[in-house]
């Protein structure tokens, strides 16, 4: 009887094991597949500066809304003033917020955070000053920073945060918070995704501005504009500051420009938010300019540089005929091509023509650049080189394999980590980048850390978050992980009620999923249904799932889940879509569609909406359709186009509320008519962490964790 | 005749297809760094997951069959497909019904009170059979007592746990 229940019982726990894993796959694979779409995006925004096509005032019209908007991150320099952008602002008599004088103190730091808690905000002169400040000392910074331990004898390493100000509670509160005897590196990645970018952000900077020498700060690849307009840091932005966030914005932007890209610690950790390559060196990465080197940025830069290369070509060829100019001298001033003016043929076509160029060129450059770096010196692998930094995930292959799941980066094997870290005579590389369920987990036989410090980054008990203390002088490593929790939501939950919503969740953001592609989908099953019965084998719902929906879910598991089988066991494909459907309030027609493609939509409507009032022109919206159908495959015809403007043109003004438009899509529970989507990510509680349970049940396995023998302890 | 056997012969293939690519998903669950392993101490899980009631017993033999030479403590994917396929085509290690589940529950439950203590379920568990280990104990515990009373009421526990699985 004893076994009989043990091994029932034993089939119980691995079911559900089973089910708790696949529900990271869906949501870990529909937060990858968004990755790869902004990827795209990016390759279509540079390949557009390729093409770019002349039109009658000689400008292009989406070239230039693109680089006018792009201004903050590409041209670095017009913005570097960010006190120009404070300049006027007053704060008001009767503002309750908290106040804030320069130099910060530790004592400010706690004002800052009771202030947060009490759900106060920070007035946007105070947050102007503060990332005037934070950038003025980041710029006499160096790329790499040199934390040492030498005072303190430890020092803790955070992962993403992600703006989930209750993880950073939790972390202070089971921690301390920063000083002489208490340092901290933040390992990238503090905005876009949770509901309180900004208060991480001001609490990081302000901790960083008092005690400058015990908070070190790395960059992530989502301090980065074109991310922080897609992930939602930039909406946050304009909800929470919506009269100024142009400048703050900018300010933000320019910030970000300025963070120091890794931090060595004793000269014998490595902390760098994604990885390394074959490419990485740090006597290279100390040379570069980072400011310059943003991951839009590099993209353009290479896309530009390529241009620059023929360009200079054609004219070398025009002018060594004409036994003219010399070049050297020549060629040290010429700098990257403007987006505005991309190199024609035609016009070199003089030797005029070719002094204009130069003069115009000169000119440009001037104009964006205001040092002498010369650029073509800097060798294209210098970018490369940032963008590995900040978005390599570490693999098991060898070698050092593009990050196709990324889009940037690389994915390093453990020959990679062994010669950079003997190279460098290092003994860990400390990195975050990815989320683990159990906040950290070692790679490449205890070689590599991956921490992760944004709890229930996914749903409410998706994961952990952890941070780990480096101790004593051979640096042991000490992880700690915990769970943050909104006040007030439900904390007692069994295990098994755990998974359960968990799967629930993960469920219907895969069901989301599928309802964008359900004509595809449906399309798709008529293949296989060719006696049109309605209905087809399992084996083929299968496959037809497989090949439409670019995600990587074991569909056989999920199938009962998802559809409904009839009495001989076929599936009755048109149940698939049962569940849900889309409403959108505006517009009947293309709404599929157009969710499909809803978060590429909003970030080209940022990049359109240059004054971030959330509103564009019809004749803005209409181009933002055009460039999606030319990004994507699919057709939108110009009729179509307008239809949607129109219906979306509310009180016929000529201008579309896009924000209104965004929200507007609603995902619809047939069976209860309950709105399921969006779900409320937006909520402005600040978490009391005082009162979070320290949770002492398992994510998952419990696994012995494989390390070296310096890395020991688990603490919850 | 040749048409039905035919038939029969289609729909065993597809019966084969369609339970390696069962396997195939579940195994690539738990493929962390998807390199077509599996860490040799999730084996047990992955062949229950898949609907099968082993004993631990079971699991080693099954594992014995199909771990390197040089004790490495990873199952490939090559070696475990076509074992589990012939588990799962011969039906092997068909889990127990609902009613047998109860009986196993009342033949520990020797005062036939309707429930068990916390002493008792923990003494047979840890002692008899094949025992469980301290987590195990503390997971099963933490689901199976009624929060109210204190015991196992097991007839109420085993009817849970089998409407969970289905």
């Amino acid at each position: 009887a004893a076994i009989l229940i043990q091994k029932w019982y034993r089939m119980y726990v691995a079911r559900l094991e089973a089910r708790r894993r696949y529900t990271w796959t869906i949501f870990q694979s529909i937060e990858y597949s968004g990755e790869q779409d902004q990827l795209k995006l990016h390759n279509f925004f540079n390949s557009m500066i390729n093409q770019l096509k002349l039109d009658t005032d000689g400008q292009p019209k989406i070239a230039r809304a693109f680089a006018s908007s792009q201004r903050p991150a590409v041209v670095a320099s017009e913005t570097s003033d960010i006190s120009g952008c404070i300049e006027g602002i007053e704060v008001e008599s009767s503002y309750t917020g908290p106040h804030l004088t320069f130099p910060i103190t530790h004592a400010q730091v706690k004002t800052l955070i009771q202030a947060f808690k009490a759900k106060r905000r920070l007035h946007v002169r105070y947050l102007l000053e503060l990332l005037n400040e934070t950038q003025k000392l980041f710029k006499q910074m160096k790329n790499i920073n040199y934390a040492s331990t030498s005072i303190s004898k430890q020092i803790t390493v955070c992962g993403d945060l992600h703006g989930k100000l209750e993880d950073l509670y939790m972390i202070f509160h089971k921690n301390g918070l920063p000083s002489v005897d208490n340092p901290f590196v933040f390992n990238g990645d503090f905005v876009d995704r949770g509901a309180s970018s900004i208060e991480v952000s001001i609490i990081l900077f302000a901790c960083f501005l008092a005690s400058p020498n015990e908070v070190f700060l790395n960059r992530g690849n989502h301090e980065d504009h074109v991310m922080n307009m897609r992930y939602g840091f930039m909406k946050e932005i304009i909800r929470k500051y919506k009269d100024y966030s142009t400048q703050v914005t900018k300010s933000f932007t320019e910030v970000f420009s300025w963070l120091p890209l890794a931090t060595v610690i004793d000269d014998k950790v490595l902390v760098v938010h994604g990885g390394i390559s074959q490419h990485v060196s740090l006597k290279s990465l100390a040379r570069l300019d980072r400011h310059r080197v943003s991951r839009n940025e590099s993209m353009i830069c290479a896309t530009l540089k390529q241009q620059y290369h023929l360009f200079l070509l054609t004219l070398q060829t025009v002018v060594s005929h004409n036994d003219c100019y010399g070049w050297s001298p020549v060629l040290s001033f010429l700098q990257f091509i403007s987006v505005l003016r991309p190199p024609s043929l035609s016009e070199v076509s003089s030797l005029e023509n070719v002094s204009l160029e130069l003069q115009r060129l000169e000119e440009w450059k001037q104009n964006i650049f205001n040092d002498e770096t010369n650029f073509l010196t800097l060798k294209p692998t210098f970018y490369v080189q940032v963008l590995d930094l900040l978005w390599s995930d570490p693999k098991s292959l060898m070698g050092c394999n593009p990050n196709t799941f990324r889009g940037g980066g690389c994915y390093f094997g453990p020959d990679i980590t062994e010669n950079f870290l003997e190279e460098h005579n290092f003994k860990l590389l400390i990195r975050s980048h990815e989320c683990k369920p159990e906040g950290f987990e070692y790679n490449h036989d205890g070689k590599v850390l991956t921490i992760f410090s944004a709890s229930n980054y996914y749903d409410i008990g998706s994961n952990k978050g952890a941070y780990a203390k480096l101790m004593g002088p051979d640096l042991t490593v000490h992880m700690v992980q915990f769970l943050a929790y909104q006040t007030g939501s439900v904390r007692k939950l069994t295990f098994t009620q755990r998974i359960s919503c968990l799967e629930a969740s993960a469920m219907q953001d895969l069901r989301e999923k599928i309802l964008t592609l359900k004509s595809d989908l449906m399309e798709e099953f008529k293949k296989h249904d060719t006696e049109e019965t309605g209905t087809i084998t399992i084996a083929d719902w299968c496959s037809a799932m497989e090949s439409v929906m670019d995600v990587d879910v074991p569909w056989r598991m999920l199938r009962s889940k998802l559809v409904k089988l009839n009495s001989d066991k076929r599936v009755n494909y048109e149940s698939t879509f049962e569940e849900l459907q889309i409403y959108h309030r505006y517009s009947e027609a293309i709404m599929e569609m157009l969710y499909r493609y809803k978060d590429s939509l909003e970030t080209i409507f940022r990049i359109f909406d240059k004054d971030n009032s959330g509103f564009i022109s019809m004749s803005e919206f209409t181009d933002a359709c055009t460039l999606l159908t030319r990004h994507t495959s699919v057709n939108l015809s110009p009729n179509q186009v307008n239809d949607i403007a129109k219906s979306l043109d509310l009180n016929k003004d000529g201008q579309i509320d896009f924000n209104e438009f965004l929200e507007a899509f609603r995902i619809v529970d047939q069976k209860n008519l309950n709105t399921v989507s969006p779900r409320n990510t937006e909520s402005e509680d600040i978490y009391d962490c005082a009162s979070v349970n320290s949770f002492d049940e398992p994510m998952g396995v419990k696994r012995k964790i494989t390390s070296n023998s310096e890395l020991s302890n688990l603490e919850t | 005749m040749a048409a039905s056997t035919d038939e029969a012969k289609e729909n065993a293939d597809s019966l084969f297809n369609e339970i390696q690519r069962k396997v195939t998903e579940a195994f690539d669950i738990f493929d962390h760094e998807s390199n077509k392993t599996v860490d040799e101490r999730e084996i047990g899980t992955i062949v229950r997951s898949l609907g099968c009631c082993p004993t631990e017993g079971e699991l080693q033999d099954m594992l014995h069959e199909i771990e390197e030479e040089e004790n490495t403590g990873y199952i490939r994917f090559e070696r475990f497909l076509p074992l589990m396929t012939k588990v799962l085509m011969e039906r092997r290690y068909k889990p127990v019904p609902e009613d047998i589940m109860l009986k196993a529950f009342q033949v520990l439950d020797a005062e036939s009170k309707g429930y068990l203590t916390k002493e008792e379920l923990e003494k047979y568990m840890t002692e008899e059979g094949e025992p469980f280990t301290q987590d195990e104990l503390e997971e099963m515990l933490s689901s199976a007592i009624d929060p109210d009373k204190g015991t196992i009421l097991y007839k109420d526990y085993v009817s849970e746990l089998t409407v969970e699985e289905q």
